[in-house]
């Protein structure tokens, strides 16, 4: 068993912290992490509750194989219900804060109320305590890191904070753990800032036990080894996600000013080679690649910014290496506002992690800033005197920092697309599901993503479900709704490990299987994984329910339902979510207004979570 | 002799390194006790791995008053002896590489062994960051 | 974009071809190009301009020609001719 068997709650309106035994048949019901986590914040709070009120609820968990040798294991997730989506949010993050706060001796992190004044909790070792955090309100992540750090004389603290995004409740502020990793989605960073909550502190030297080395190791070594054989593992090593760019531009499928368009020509100034090839003055973008915690992947990127740019030329504390483009902060600066500017998109990353939002929502905000720009409904008077127009890549970098510091047009753009595009009397410009943005696939291409986009939990998202080969092997939407179900259930086990989904390069379920077997116990089988898996996807639909969501929530914007695709190889169509979504209700048990069905929640042990 | 090398170029910053050595001296996944650290300059510009470099002239060794540091012939290292060891730190600050340190658990100190000539931290390395092997042996 | 390969297979037609960052280590040494004019000739398959280009015959891609994906089980079947546009690109997954 690799659980400490410790949850701490943080009480912020009482100032007090507490430690309470971790409920163990939760854990065997939910596995832990992300539906651990939703088991927990039904428990807690009233779905109604507004996000960001006193009543929310945000939970840091990891999971059983967090901080294991496991490869992947640093995984953790932060749950709450979401500003930006009414919804449950489920973010996930790697770094290596999710391993230290294991290593602390605790499992999940449980945050409730609102501190009167700016705290930020620190924990050692067993040990938590709340602090001032007046002196840091208003700052940076990046400064609150190095504060942290230099405060407490620990170079080896793990910080995970927010920005004055998260304070001052931009809809899609994040989590940033490690400088540059981030529970990027949903504005979970706006519900820590409600709370008042700057940071969370870790450090832990208490490890995590193993109670049958031989036999974790060996399999540990097995999977290693699958991760290390996979040419899909090669490309996310080699090339990082931005591989993706140039695939989704010549099939069609890129999200491309605002979704007018479905193919970017300025992909190939932002694509895996541009990052590696010298500029006119010598400069490259990539430095090198680098690893979250345990992880033998690594996929992400270390890039810099040309000191001669015009965004940086003045401004030598950008002059440093920081997180570089993965495909969705390449789409998100990119494509989808027309720009091809490798360091202005690079800058506006470095923009979105020392501020604390989540790039793609903010990407795909802009975007609609500038269809309202272009269409002449916003302009140089709302906008601070800045031209929006597409590929207007000063206009990308200008509006990155207003956002994140709150100032001008960058408090409307901290709305995001759905309450913007409301505003000026244009809500089919948004293109969002549930109110949160779209990833970087066109759902016209790319059917069975349509449906999943649809159908997620926490709205648009392209990481909770899995039907890429189906979506590459016909572009119907015959046959979407049993990969995309399963699919699914599966990923929702996956980020309930502490394991990242990119090791589905090399593994399958029975490889998370073997693995979790070895670590938790025999009574691990492959169906009860799935079977918690599917669990977990359930009773987000019920906080959903509860917290007022219906099957009218599981749709698409017109762009993506009436327009056919201008281009690519889904030219003249449309997403066939009408066909698909009733097979996919059915499929999961749930009536045809999306409610699971009494049969369904008796199967899944969740009849007192019932509608 | 074979010795750890040490390539920081090729270093993720993954911690495979230090999650194998807790294992193997601690029994559980522990980096802070880990006897190797992987130490990150610049938002992860550079990542270095780092351990002891089994010197010469030990002197850890020498300054250990209890004879609690010992040489191993064969495989060139210097490991403590945990029985005479009575956790006076001396040899931590005889040290000028910081690589041996007390190991408030115990209450001694710990350091590189090698795993007794097979080292888990190689073994788990994903991208030959570090390598057991001879240097004269070595073509690169 | 580079200028028309000459070697062994030239032909009098030309087809566009796109490369995604992700193979340009894959393929042989002269066509490291994410874009580029090929010489084929008449009736060639895109089985053996994958071939031509080096990669291996088992590695997975996506082929896409003038806007349509041709499905592997096509890639011998499938002639190309003057003018076409051919994209070989890494297969798609979650990022």
């Amino acid at each position: 068993m690799t659980w400490h068997g410790k949850v701490l709650i943080a009480d912020l309106s009482a100032n007090t912290v507490r430690t309470e035994p971790l409920n163990q048949a939760w854990a065997d019901e939910y596995l832990g992490g992300r539906g651990l986590a939703t088991r927990y914040l039904t428990e807690m709070m009233n779905p109604k509750a507004d996000a960001l009120s006193p009543e929310n609820v945000l939970i840091f968990a990891t999971g059983p194989m967090t901080g294991t040798m496991a490869s992947t294991s640093g995984r953790y997730c932060v749950v709450t219900k979401g500003p930006l989506t009414n919804a449950i949010a489920c973010s996930n993050s790697g770094g290596k804060f999710g391993a230290e706060l294991k290593y602390a001796g605790y499992d999940l992190l449980i945050c409730t109320g609102k501190a009167v004044k700016p705290v930020y909790l620190l924990i050692e070792d067993g040990n938590a305590q709340l602090m001032p955090a007046d002196d840091l309100w208003g700052t940076t992540v990046w400064h609150t890191e190095e504060f942290l750090k230099e405060k407490h004389k620990d170079p080896q603290i793990k910080v995970a904070s927010i920005g004055v995004a998260g304070e001052q409740g931009v809809k899609y502020a994040c989590v940033v753990n490690d400088l540059h990793r981030a529970a990027g989605r949903s504005g979970v960073g706006a519900v820590m800032g409600s709370k008042h909550l700057k940071a969370v502190a870790v450090r832990g030297t208490v490890g995590v036990p193993c109670a049958n080395p031989e036999r974790v190791m060996a399999v540990t070594k097995e999977t290693h080894q699958l991760l290390k054989d996979s040419d899909g593992r090669r490309e996310l090593t080699e090339f990082g996600t931005n591989a993706m760019i140039d695939s989704m531009h010549a099939f069609g499928g890129l999200p491309t000013n605002n979704f007018l368009k479905m193919t970017f020509e300025g992909s190939k100034n932002i694509n895996p080679e541009a990052m590696k090839t010298p500029n006119e003055n010598g400069h490259t973008n990539l430095i090198t690649n680098k690893a979250c915690f345990g992880c033998t992947i690594a996929c992400g990127r270390i890039a810099h910014i040309d000191k001669q740019h015009w965004s940086v030329r003045n401004r030598e504390n950008y002059h440093h290496a920081s997180g570089g483009l993965e495909y969705e902060t390449a789409y998100a600066f990119g494509p989808v506002v027309g720009v091809d500017d490798i360091d202005a998109l690079t800058f506006a990353g470095y923009l979105m992690n020392e501020h604390g939002m989540d790039p793609i929502s903010f990407g795909v905000t802009l975007a609609a800033a500038m269809e309202l720009y272009e269409l002449g409904i916003l302009t140089n008077e709302h906008t601070d005197g800045v031209p929006l127009n597409f590929g207007n890549a000063e206009a990308l970098t200008i509006m990155a920092e207003k956002t994140g510091k709150q100032e001008g047009f960058g408090k409307e753009l901290g709305l995001g697309s759905k309450l913007l595009c409301e505003k000026y009397g244009r809500p089919e410009l948004a293109m969002v599901v549930k109110g949160q943005e779209f990833a970087g696939y066109d759902s016209r291409a790319l059917q069975g993503m349509g449906l999943g986009y649809a159908t997620s939990n926490r709205g648009a998202c392209h990481l909770k479900h899995d039907v890429f080969a189906e979506d590459m092997a016909d572009q119907s939407g015959d046959g979407k709704a049993v990969p995309c179900k399963n699919s699914q259930d599966q990923i929702a086990m996956i980020d309930s490990t502490g394991l990242c989904l990119f090791t589905t390069s090399a593994w399958d379920t029975d490889a998370f299987q073997r693995q979790i077997a070895a670590a938790c116990g025999d009574d691990w089988t492959r169906e009860k994984l799935l079977e918690s898996g599917e669990r977990t996807w359930n009773l987000e639909r019920l906080f959903n329910l509860h917290a007022g969501l219906t099957a009218a929530d599981d749709t698409l914007p017109p762009r993506l339902l009436e327009t056919p695709a201008p281009e690519g190889v889904a030219k003249g169509k449309v997403c066939e979510l009408d066909k698909m979504l009733p097979e996919y209700y059915s499929l999961r048990g749930w009536t045809d207004t999306g409610i699971p069905t009494q049969e369904t929640l008796s199967r899944l042990s969740l009849n007192e979570h019932a509608v | 002799m074979k010795q750890l090398i040490l390539d920081a170029d090729k270093c993720t910053s993954c911690l495979q390194c230090e999650l194998a050595c807790s294992l193997e001296h601690e029994g559980l996944f522990a980096p802070a006790y880990s006897r190797i650290k992987v130490f990150e300059f610049e938002h992860g510009k550079r990542n270095i791995p780092y351990t002891c470099t089994q010197c010469d002239e030990a002197w850890c060794l020498h300054a250990c008053p209890t004879n609690a540091i010992a040489i191993n012939l064969e495989l060139g290292t210097k490991y403590v002896i945990e029985d005479l060891c009575v956790g006076c730190k001396v040899c931590t600050l005889a040290c000028p590489y910081g690589t041996i340190n007390y190991n408030a658990k115990s209450g001694k100190v710990t350091k590189c062994n090698l795993c007794s000539g097979d080292p888990k931290c190689a073994d788990a390395c994903p991208t030959g960051a570090i390598v057991y092997a001879d240097p004269q042996e070595l073509t690169v | 974009m580079s200028d028309a390969h000459l070697d062994s297979e030239e032909g009098s037609l030309q087809i566009t071809l796109s490369l995604g960052s992700g193979l340009l280590s894959k393929v042989d040494e002269s066509y490291r190009d994410t874009s580029q004019t090929l010489a084929i000739s008449e009736g060639i398959t895109i089985d053996s301009v994958l071939n031509r280009l080096g990669l291996p015959s088992n590695m997975a891609v996506l082929v896409i020609l003038n806007d349509a994906l041709v499905q592997p089980s096509q890639f011998a079947l499938q002639a190309l001719t003057n003018g076409d546009r051919l994209s070989v690109m890494p297969p798609i997954h979650a990022g």
